[in-house]
């Protein structure tokens, strides 16, 4: 699927989520979205899904997904970074998601037990009391057992241990293969692994497009990197900020 | 494109879609919305209450019984009703009044939008379910009640009573149903929700015609302004209506309804009472409607 933003702006009761933003992804690229918190990748991405109105226009292939919503949210698939706190049980959420996509609920079932989370066993379980990492294994599986064009992953592995998130990237690679792909994430294995191009954001803007191979992208990877590092390990005693690399304002996190 | 086969047979557009797969649509997220409030504490609360009630109906009915002699089945539903007019609307709008706002601080409208969901399946499925979360254990509690009653105390079951106390019920759930629902999805932050909760049911409870009456005493309010209050309140009109199949009486109906009685007749008074809180039910959720169907989703 394209995407296409031209000149995209967005403003929350005056304040600027997004400023005259332009982003092309050509049907098959796979772009990872970087930058600080609410910076804008969140907005933007609400914007492709067709859930905020933006002045400026977003078209997928050709559709303005605001107005289109519901006939191009069948062919894409959204992955949070964090799970609603969902009262509803895993089997009765994979089961609405079954309905709503025309799939059959084995197709979950199987893309669940290819990254290691047994649907049978967690059906009657309310979404609320799964770990993290299973809410994102949930997640991913009903994102990816449907056929879609347009897959937008908000730090899916996040919540994953090193074994989950190779099952996961085995299975990104088995199930969407020429999809388009919109990463936002600020870990370099994901990054690396699952795309060829990298767009930053700063406080709205847009402010690298390039392939990930260019050396701009390297130093923005790294600086993301060691601040998502801080925020994994802690940094009680300082030495973690005393080694930190020459940083740009804002910090990734 | 995907290198998996797409699902079959799916129309991608969901304004567009055949009623039996919009039908389905809507049965999906009912069942994932049920699934909600069957383990949520508000449910909880709800059947609480309408517990307490249940007792509240065997010790009234106890009491008449055994101190004053029973003095009728109508008397103690009356009591049931009456206790009913401050509930209801309390049960509605904890039941509706941050429904949406929740869904969509926890991200969970953004990620069901990411399902191909029209809003309007969202929202009916929101307002079946709470609504018949709020109306379906009262339409089997009552009757229940009333039987058991009959069965204990001997007496007949009022069943045009019932009948009366039912809609008069529904009409008021469905009131606030659509106020709350308004509440929910016009205002984002939990605090100030709360409040307009809060101040929607104590104006509702709060401007019954005795109260104005008072209030008109201390503050030499005119007369048409109290009844013009109290006509507008849908607690008010709701309760008249419950108790229009009563003998009319200034001490039962309050002075508004023993006025209206008088002029216009019980079942003009019953009529009333049930629409008009329709109307405001019906004007809420229009309001909570509109809010949700254009603009921002999160």
């Amino acid at each position: 699927m394209r995407v296409q933003l031209n000149d995209v702006t967005k403003r929350f009761d005056g304040v600027r989520a997004l400023e005259s933003v332009s982003l092309d992804l050509a049907a098959g690229d796979r772009v990872a979205l970087v930058g600080p918190n609410g910076s804008g990748k969140s907005t933007l991405v609400r914007a492709v899904m067709g859930i905020v109105r933006c002045e400026g226009t977003v078209r997928l292939d050709g559709l303005d997904p605001f107005e289109h919503r519901t006939r191009l949210a069948a062919r894409l698939a959204y992955v949070p970074q964090t799970a609603p706190q969902l009262g509803a049980t895993v089997g009765e959420v994979a089961r609405a998601v079954a309905t709503l996509r025309g799939l059959d609920p084995a197709d979950i079932r199987h893309t669940a037990a290819d990254i290691h989370l047994d649907l049978d066993a967690l059906g009657r379980r309310p979404v609320r009391t799964l770990s993290g990492g299973m809410k994102q294994k949930l997640l991913i599986s009903l994102a990816l057992a449907a056929p879609v064009s347009l897959l937008i992953l908000d730090e899916p592995t996040a919540s994953l241990d090193s074994e989950a998130r190779e099952a996961f990237f085995r299975l990104f690679e088995e199930r969407v293969d020429g999809a388009t792909l919109l990463l936002c994430s600020h870990r370099l294995d994901e990054v690396r692994r699952l795309v060829g191009r990298v767009a930053a954001i700063e406080d709205g803007h847009l402010v690298l497009d390039a392939p990930v191979s260019a050396p701009e992208v390297a130093e923005r990877l790294r600086q993301g990197a060691w601040w998502q590092d801080v925020r994994d390990r802690g940094d009680r005693d300082g030495s973690t900020l005393r080694s930190a690399p020459a940083l740009t304002a804002g910090g990734y996190a | 494109m995907s290198a998996r086969a797409p699902a079959a047979g799916r129309p991608l557009d969901g304004g567009t879609a055949q009623l039996p797969e919009r039908w389905e649509r809507l049965a999906a997220l009912a069942r994932l919305e049920l699934g909600e409030v069957l383990r949520s504490r508000w449910l909880l609360f709800c059947a609480a209450l309408y517990a307490a009630l249940a007792a509240l109906f065997v010790v009234v009915g106890l009491r008449e019984s055994g101190v004053m002699g029973f003095t009728g089945m109508s008397r103690v539903l009356l009591s049931l009703s009456h206790a009913l007019v401050l509930l209801l609307p309390l049960l509605a709008l904890t039941g509706t009044g941050q429904v949406v706002s929740r869904a969509r601080g926890d991200g969970t409208l953004e990620l069901l939008f990411s399902q191909p969901v029209t809003r309007a399946d969202y929202f009916g499925a929101v307002t079946l379910v709470r609504y018949g979360a709020l109306f379906l254990p009262l339409l089997v509690l009552m009757p229940s009640l009333a039987v058991v009653g009959s069965l204990v105390f001997g007496q007949a079951v009022p069943w045009a009573f019932l009948a009366r106390a039912l809609a008069a019920s529904a009409a008021l759930l469905w009131s606030f149903t659509g106020i709350g629902l308004a509440i929910s999805t016009r205002v984002s932050e939990p605090d100030r929700a709360m409040m307009y909760l809060l101040l929607a049911w104590v104006l509702g409870v709060a401007l019954l015609d005795f109260g104005l009456v008072g209030l008109m005493l201390r503050w030499n309010l005119p007369a048409a302004a109290v009844f013009a209050l109290a006509g507008l309140n849908p607690v008010e009109m709701a309760r008249l209506a419950l108790l229009s199949g009563a003998e009319p009486s200034l001490g039962t109906l309050g002075p508004v309804g023993f006025w209206m009685s008088g002029n216009f007749g019980s079942d003009w008074l019953f009529a009333a009472g049930v629409l008009w809180p329709l109307l405001v039910g019906s004007g809420g959720w229009m309001m909570a409607w509109r809010r949700l169907s254009d603009g921002d989703l999160v």
